[in-house]
């Protein structure tokens, strides 16, 4: 069938890649038509970019075929892709930033006159290439004193030079204002009618909208389906992009929720020395025994967040109440004193010391408990029993106290910190991505503990990235998009289309 | 556990280093048999020489503490040289202007000399902390200040005794630090004794208290100390001081127990050397005493090594040089070992 019609661009086969314990890249199928501008989509790690870094030779898939216009290439470095007529422009731009742009964009690839570089000749074609795109680039500035926009367009520029028809680029609008957004569609127009593939990874479903032609949908590191712009609509993407994999069937039982614990009113975060706002007056309530869910894409304000309630972030305005005490502005010890536990999202570099052994990461933070230590001496015996103790409650493996943390599997270091943040009873526990990088079975276990607490009479704030997560364990959810709270569904009215649109437009109709 | 094969690894770099140097010495024509001899002989194979020895490791010892306790609060103190000669000034000051009996002016002088050093390496935690000023670069550049400071204050400054030579009038008797074993060339005094109650206190405070514990914390992780709710800014300029005051009393035991007064310019450089024996003690406080030792022996030896075995005296600096680099390319090759080891029970590590 396909030998009939042009071969496509470029197609991925049955592609898998695979780091360390994580299944970065599910057995993907993709594949991309001559000039079409085609749109990979999903949650932050659902595997686009990875897919992309293998179609660039960044890294090499585990097994699979990628064919470029019908041949099989076998994707070693970027540079056989370069070769095969593939460019890739970063999210982060590879530009030397004390170099100009006409430097940067002929850089390893410099038209020689003897032995000297024929700027001349480079700058004619660079010029050609940039009108031919409608814009102009001043190619004598230094990259690091263009705006972001414009280096955007060296970039892109680097990659035409170089010969590529077929164009990656890796969430392009991240960076850019509305009026530059604007800008780079009207370019990969210009490129799409001068016959330029294009591949366009990003989460944005208006921007999907606004230019593809055909999107592939990525969940969990598998492609879920492709579909044509015009068969599709932006909320059929939305649950596509964030729908249910039930991997743990959990139903937590009834809890009748208490009294109001952690009172959120108006908290907001500007973003130091800029007019930034990170969170933008947030309130909600939690009470004792309910989990309350914070859905939303990443890096829309919910580890702000998160770290405003803990203490370690000063919020810009609002109000922070534990039972009704102000604790706005209190540093992390004095939430933790009034009573608030954290589970933070990362969990080698913020909740362990990884140095140091499964009984000092149970112990620290608790050092001044008067049961573990008098003014000066740390009782040691206390220490140890206190330790055993919680490595056998929350089954820690091995069940050792003197080994380092770094020899626990992620599981195991995830109990320690579990174990040490339950152990006093707390009144409030923000658990931020508790399950992240873990195993089923693991993930089953923190499910477990935290059902626990909330039959405890806890008040939890769970923030995820998992939609599953936050859908399975919460009583209630808030979708956080931008820094502001855009929807609030209970367990029983949460509709996945609807939260997923939330997560990804910010707004429920298409 | 981690001490003994801590000391193991240190024993292997200073065979190593040994053993290169006597290749060394080798082709500088001299005899390895009697440049092992020499070693010996200079560094405790005498009373004399051991009495030498030990005077050049107690200040090894303190200023090798300044390092180690700083690194245990996730800083590097280079200013050992600086807190040593501010340490002396402080002592000296008590030595001239304090007359009280020898039980309480001896404290007292060691104090003054803690004091002050650990004032100048406060203000180094302190820039740090509250400006974000590196350390190792504020450090090194107080050593600057404090050592001419010192001087000023002993040549043209009111601390000068009045003659043409740079040096303060000598302490009160009162203030001289006793003496336990009167070598006729090198006294040995109580400031041993001091060097090596630091090395418990210190071996002590790491591994029995709350401070201890929780600066440990600070140097592994300041992320997570912050996170479990620790003032990081306040153990940095703690610890920093906690460090400062054993370099100033490293300056103190040289005032009170070698010059009885204060001499400009009087460091050999100790202060820098601490920096050694900290590294080759694996920042473990009951490593600085041997550590300390083998640079204070090495030292002592370095006439015998001339005289005897005509060795020249760099091929010391070059012995003391290999055991520094070996302990350095040991720490990283163990370190890629863990890693590695760390990385294979990941894999097979389950729930």
């Amino acid at each position: 069938m396909s030998s009939k019609q042009a071969p496509y661009a470029v197609e991925m086969l049955q592609v898998v890649k695979r780091f360390s314990q994580v299944l970065a890249v599910d057995h993907a199928n993709l594949q991309v038509k001559q000039g079409e501008v085609h749109a990979v989509i999903g949650e932050n790690g659902a595997g686009k970019s990875t897919l992309m870094r293998l179609l660039y030779g960044f890294y090499t898939a585990d097994s699979g075929t990628i064919r470029i216009n019908g041949q099989t290439v076998k994707m070693t470095d970027p540079g056989v892709a370069i070769a095969h007529g593939i460019g890739m422009v970063h999210q982060e731009f590879m530009l030397v930033p004390r170099l100009n742009a006409l430097d940067n964009i002929i850089l390893g690839q410099e038209p020689r006159k003897g032995l000297r570089v024929d700027r001349q000749k480079a700058r004619e074609e660079i010029t050609r290439l940039a009108s031919e795109l409608g814009f102009q680039v001043d190619l004598h500035t230094e990259v690091r004193d263009l705006p972001v926009g414009v280096q955007q367009k060296v970039e892109l520029l680097k990659v035409l030079y170089r010969g590529a028809s077929i164009l990656i680029l890796d969430e392009p609008t991240a960076v850019l204002t509305p009026q530059e957004v604007d800008e780079l569609f009207e370019m990969l127009e210009n490129l799409q009618k001068q016959g330029k593939t294009i591949i366009l990874i990003t989460h944005k479903l208006d921007e999907v909208m606004a230019i593809a032609d055909r999107i592939t949908v990525m969940r969990r590191g598998k492609t879920v389906k492709t579909v044509s712009k015009d068969s599709t609509t932006s909320g059929e993407l939305a649950s596509l992009m964030v729908g249910r994999n039930v991997i743990l069937d959990i139903t937590p039982p009834p809890v009748e929720p208490g009294e109001k614990v952690l009172t959120v009113r108006n908290l907001s975060l500007q973003e130091p020395g800029s007019a930034r706002v990170l969170v933008d007056r947030v309130s909600f309530e939690v009470r004792e025994g309910e989990i309350l869910g914070i859905a939303g894409v990443s890096g829309n304000g919910q580890s702000e967040l998160a770290e405003m309630l803990t203490g370690l972030t000063r919020p810009t305005s609002g109000e922070i109440l534990i039972r009704g005490q102000e604790v706005t502005f209190g540093s992390v010890r004095r939430k933790r004193e009034s009573g608030i536990a954290h589970i933070p999202e990362d969990r080698r570099n913020t909740g362990l010391v990884m140095a140091l052994s499964v009984e000092d990461n149970l112990t620290i933070g608790h050092q001044d408990n008067p049961e573990l230590s008098g003014k000066v001496l740390l009782k040691r015996q206390a220490i140890e029993e206190r330790s055993d103790r919680l490595i056998n409650m929350f089954d820690i493996r091995p069940p050792r106290r003197d080994v380092a943390a770094w020899h626990l599997s992620g599981g195991n270091q995830q109990k320690v910190i579990i174990a040490r943040e339950l152990a006093h009873d707390p009144e409030v526990l923000v658990a931020n991505q508790p399950t992240r990088g873990l195993d089923v079975a693991a993930m089953e276990y923190v499910y477990h503990h935290l059902l626990e607490a909330r039959s405890q009479g806890k008040a939890i704030v769970l923030i995820s990235m998992e939609l599953d997560e936050v859908l399975t364990l919460s009583d209630r959810i808030l979708v956080m998009y931008n820094g502001r709270i855009v929807g609030e569904f209970s367990r029983t009215n949460a509709d996945i289309e609807q939260i997923g649109l939330l997560m990804l437009q910010g707004r429920e109709a298409g | 556990m981690k001490i003994t094969s801590g000391l193991g690894s240190a024993l292997i770099a200073v065979c190593i280093g040994i053993g290169i140097s006597l290749i060394l010495a080798l082709l500088t024509g001299a005899s390895p048999l009697l440049t092992l001899k020499a070693l010996w002989v200079g560094s405790l194979g005498t009373p004399d020489s051991l009495a030498v020895t030990i005077n050049n490791a107690v200040p090894l010892i303190l200023t090798g503490m300044a390092v180690l306790v700083a690194f245990r609060a996730g800083l590097f103190n280079i200013g050992g040289e600086g807190q040593m000669y501010m340490g002396a000034l402080g002592a000296v000051l008590v030595g001239l202007y304090v007359d009280l009996p020898p039980v309480l002016e001896v404290p007292l002088l060691i104090a003054g000399g803690a004091l002050f050093g650990a004032l100048l390496a406060g203000l180094a935690g302190l820039l740090r902390a509250y400006t974000g000023a590196h350390e190792v670069i504020s450090t090194i550049m107080m050593n600057y200040i404090a050592q001419y400071f010192v001087n000023y204050m002993v040549t043209k400054g009111p601390l000068n005794k009045g003659s043409y030579s740079a040096q303060t009038h000598p302490i009160n008797p009162s203030a001289r630090l006793p003496v336990l074993w009167n070598n006729p060339v090198s006294p040995v005094t109580i400031s041993v004794i001091i060097a090596l109650a630091s090395v418990l206190f210190i071996h002590w405070f790491l591994t029995r208290t709350k401070q201890g514990f929780v600066l440990n914390t600070v140097g592994l992780n300041p992320r997570m100390a912050t996170y479990a709710g620790t003032n990081i800014k306040g153990y940095w300029i703690s610890g920093m001081m906690l460090a400062g005051a054993f370099a100033g009393m490293a300056g103190a035991v040289m005032v009170g127990g070698v010059f009885h007064k204060l001499v400009a310019n009087f460091s050999t450089g100790a202060g820098f050397t601490g920096i050694a024996v900290a590294l080759l003690a694996k920042n473990q406080p009951l490593g600085l005493i041997p550590a300390a030792l083998l640079f204070g022996g090495l030292n002592s030896a370095n006439l015998e090594l001339q005289l005897s075995a005509g060795v020249p005296k760099d091929v010391v600096l070059i012995i003391q040089a290999v055991v520094i680099l070996s302990v350095a390319v040991q720490a990283v090759i163990s370190e890629r070992l863990e890693k590695r080891e760390a990385a294979g029970i990941d894999r097979v590590g389950s729930q």
